[in-house]
């Protein structure tokens, strides 16, 4: 009998072993930190008139916000974005409000260069979020199976890199009155399964 | 027995540690807020609340002149807007005047005051183009406008001309 359980602890821990291996694996997986900065606010203006009519942050303006995401270049990360509510500014969330057309563009290509951005979202029927890869064109020097696993087990990287969200979009000033009225815009950033 | 047990303690321990990494692995994502704006404010307007009198001049004077911080004779306007906004001031110094029958012209220079305060005498002297003025907490500005005007050769009659200010927000 004790010959027997020897053999059956023989047998048990080698099992016990290739589980603990395998967890071990998952350790090493993208631990990079997923780091999101923002270049500030949108701000259409502090001296609007009323009646002004449209009023436009395009794409290349200096106005628009930048929104830098850090992770491994080789991980994709799902951005999920809130417009504000009723797609408008207003003051305090009062009646009196602005019609706003919220727009999003994103640069993977490792430089912040707005003229290389795919725009997402550019009206208020546009789908709110987008999975892109951090880096498009990563260049690790570490073989994809050398390297840590993205959190959805495809190859990661040891390796940061940035990519670029840009926000901007466009208002209507119609017959007003007189007021700063604002809208939050919230950003949902995450490794992609 | 115990050493299995301890054995198996062991792996069981080191699988929990592997599973809080993976773990917390999964709740890497941010969250960021952006505040869009606008502000909207009113309109300026401008009220003449009266316009410069030379009176009747006399055919010995050669200039006309009206002090824009000291003589009553000034026109005077208000800038109406926005509460302590900055505001932008610009206009021509010299316009020409023109006779109402004739092409006789005048050359009339400007000179312009302006205060936060109802009070001419301690009006500042504006440039031609004042970036740094603000309307007061009742979104006011007063100007008072002045100038000179050589009349030692001008021809007997009426002579019009405008003059044109602007503000504007900064």
């Amino acid at each position: 009998m004790k010959k027997l359980f020897a053999v059956i602890s023989v047998l048990i821990l080698p099992a016990w072993a290739l589980q603990a291996q395998t967890l071990a694996l998952n350790v090493q997986s993208s631990s990079q930190n997923l780091s999101v900065t923002t270049s500030g606010d949108l701000n259409f203006g502090n001296n609007l008139m009323n009646n002004q009519g449209p009023v436009s942050i395009p794409l290349n303006s200096p106005n628009t916000v930048v929104v830098s995401i850090t992770g491994d270049e080789r991980c994709a990360v799902d951005i999920s974005v809130t417009r504000p509510p009723g797609n408008a500014l207003s003051i305090n969330g009062s009646s009196d409000q602005i019609p706003f057309t919220l727009k999003a563009a994103y640069a993977n290509d490792g430089q912040d260069d707005t003229a290389q951005a795919n725009t997402f979202i550019d009206n208020n029927n546009s789908p709110s979020s987008t999975t892109f890869r951090i880096e498009q064109q990563g260049n690790s020097n570490k073989p994809p199976w050398a390297g840590p696993k993205c959190r959805g087990g495809s190859p990661g990287s040891d390796k940061l890199s940035t990519a670029y969200v840009y926000i901007y979009g466009d208002i209507t000033i119609g017959n007003i009155r007189a007021g700063t009225y604002t809208g939050n815009i919230n950003l949902n950033v995450q490794y992609a399964d | 027995m115990q050493r299995t047990f301890t054995l198996l303690f062991c792996l069981l321990a080191v699988s929990s540690f592997t599973a809080k990494q993976v773990s917390g692995q999964d709740q890497k994502s941010s969250r960021i807020s952006i505040n869009a704006s606008a502000q909207v404010v009113e309109s300026i307007e401008m009220v003449t609340v009266r316009n410069m009198d030379f009176s009747s001049v006399q055919p010995s004077q050669q200039t006309i002149s009206i002090d824009p911080l000291s003589d009553s004779n000034t026109g005077k306007m208000i800038a109406l807007g926005n509460a302590d906004s900055q505001i932008r001031v610009s206009f021509v110094r010299e316009r020409t005047l023109r006779h109402v029958s004739g092409t006789s012209t005048l050359t009339f220079t400007y000179e312009i005051a302006g205060n936060d305060e109802d009070d001419q005498s301690s009006a500042e002297i504006l440039q031609t183009d004042n970036r740094d003025l603000t309307l007061n907490s009742e979104g006011q500005y007063y100007f008072w406008i002045g100038g000179q005007v050589n009349v030692e050769n001008a021809k007997p009659g009426n002579y019009n001309g405008d003059f044109t200010i602007e503000v504007e927000y900064i």
